[in-house]
């Protein structure tokens, strides 16, 4: 497959922070936090590249086996779909020149919390573990 | 301001990173978080967010991640959530405007996580407040007591509307609590501005107005230190210095009755976080004569006195009726008190105030 999508705007907002993108969908209500590589990917299929695009141009020369990113990259769009978290989109104008990531291909993980009623009772400072909210304390 | 509570705004505001980021070390060195005062917590995502653009690595980085990640979520929903009642005001054509976090959060914060918003405040023209009750109730708002409902609107300045997800709305009558008399809201209508709050078209105060409401609504006691104000009035200076009008300001001052409050807030924006706010308005507030009346009013406001509740609704009151003699005002009080009490009779006003302070004492 080779996906081009678009944030499900204004359903879904984004908030890029220290290493990872906090996505939010305002209609769900669920929260998730993406890890590096799952941001860089947003971020590309926002900017209008597909995910075969983003598979070659932004994590070519990482050193990972090219089928296995495709099937990675195209694997976490499908999620992104089935979340609702970003749309099919026929638009081809934004795309910009995305540079080669430098750095390791880590695989993208997308952490998911669909509980926000409970997760909104959780003191922020005493109840969470040293990753900070929304990351409960055992 | 006490210490702590400084250095925690310096950190946040001050334009020399260095600066900024002694005063964070100095006030992390300072400061529990474990036992934080809820003020300074309020401001814990803005430092957050100051402190990752320029520090690697900080003291509480986590911690402070994690409660800004929290209001993130918590004013997105809100927003979100709040944006079905502003269509249905806009579609029933209401005349709103939309004070305090919503109005900063729609055109002061680009970054939705760092100002945390308790409620949605609104104001509405006098004339729609019961077009607007029945657009509220019909939209899953209920009245947190349904008996404020029936208070005189002359009396209070807003009443607190729940829906079934807890959210909250204050719909205002009067922009400030303390300015309750006929006419002190009219300006508030000519000085407004467009703005956007979640995707919905609505009315701001315009920058002028902004910033005299946050100062005015800031210096007031609160349970939680409200330190937050200055932030407010130092965004509003530095993104819209230009368009600040001085002399409306100095205006608003003067017919709230709210100079001695003003005076203050000025001196702490200017004296100690460098506010660009012109010498003129300094030799002007000078000139504005300071009644007993609000000078005890703003005291009793920014403090903890006895008898605190039964004291503000007598210079309230009295601010109100400024103009008037003592025996006149002495003679209109148990009305007021009545209606802004919601009592049957007068026979209830005494049983009401020994209640009152029976209940200050409990708190204390």
């Amino acid at each position: 497959m080779n996906l081009r999508l678009r944030p499900n705007e204004p359903n879904v907002i984004s908030e890029p922070m220290e290493g990872e993108l906090v996505v939010i969908n305002l209609e769900t209500g669920c929260y998730y936090s993406l890890n590096e590589s799952a941001a860089t990917i947003w971020q590309q299929l926002a900017a209008g590249l597909t995910s075969a695009e983003i598979a070659k141009q932004v994590f070519d020369g990482t050193g990972y086996n090219p089928e296995d990113l495709f099937c990675k990259v195209d694997s976490f769009c499908q999620y992104l779909m089935d979340e609702q978290l970003m749309v099919a989109s026929n638009e081809d104008s934004n795309k910009v020149a995305a540079p080669p990531l430098g750095l390791s291909f880590i695989k993208p993980i997308i952490e998911k919390f669909a509980d926000m009623q409970d997760m909104l009772l959780l003191d922020p400072i005493h109840e969470v573990n040293d990753k900070g909210w929304p990351n409960e304390a055992k | 301001m006490k210490t702590d509570e400084k250095l925690l705004l310096q950190a946040i505001l001050d334009h020399d990173d260095q600066v900024s980021k002694a005063c964070f070390e100095r006030w992390a060195e300072m400061t529990d978080l474990d036992n934080i005062e809820g003020g300074s917590y309020r401001l814990i995502p803005a430092l957050y967010r100051r402190m990752s653009r320029i520090n690697g690595n900080f003291t509480y980085q986590n911690r402070m991640k994690g409660i800004y990640r929290y209001f993130l979520y918590r004013n997105s929903m809100t927003l979100h959530k709040t944006k079905e009642i502003l269509l249905v005001l806009n579609e029933n054509q209401i005349p709103y405007v939309v004070l305090k976090g919503g109005a900063l959060l729609a055109s002061y914060y680009e970054d939705k996580g760092i100002r945390p918003m308790n409620d949605l405040d609104i104001l509405v023209d006098e004339a729609f407040i019961s077009r607007t009750i029945e657009l509220l109730r019909s939209s899953g708002w209920q009245p947190q007591d349904e008996e404020s409902l029936s208070v005189n609107h002359h009396a209070g300045h807003a009443i607190t509307f729940l829906n079934a997800d807890g959210m909250e709305l204050d719909l205002h009558w009067h922009v400030i609590y303390q300015c309750c008399w006929d006419g002190a809201d009219s300006s508030y209508w000519t000085h407004t501005e467009k703005a956007s709050l979640a995707g919905v078209d609505i009315s701001i105060l315009n920058p002028t107005l902004q910033l005299f409401h946050t100062c005015a609504h800031g210096l007031r006691w609160n349970e939680l230190s409200s330190i937050r104000w200055v932030a407010d009035a130092m965004s509003i200076i530095e993104k819209r210095e230009r368009d600040i009008d001085w002399t409306v300001f100095l205006q608003e001052t003067r017919s709230k009755k709210l100079t001695y409050t003003i005076k203050k807030a000025v001196d702490i924006l200017r004296n100690d976080f460098g506010a660009q706010i012109p010498d003129s308005l300094l030799v002007e507030l000078d000139k504005i004569p300071v009644s007993d009346i609000e000078r005890r009013l703003h005291d009793v406001l920014s403090g903890t006195s006895k008898y605190k509740y039964v004291k503000i609704r007598w210079y309230i009151y009295s601010l109100g009726m400024i103009d008037k003699s003592l025996i006149k005002r002495i003679i209109g009080l148990p009305s007021y008190l009545q209606a802004v009490w919601n009592l049957k009779s007068r026979k209830e006003i005494l049983p009401a105030i020994i209640t009152k302070v029976k209940a200050k004492k409990a708190i204390q």
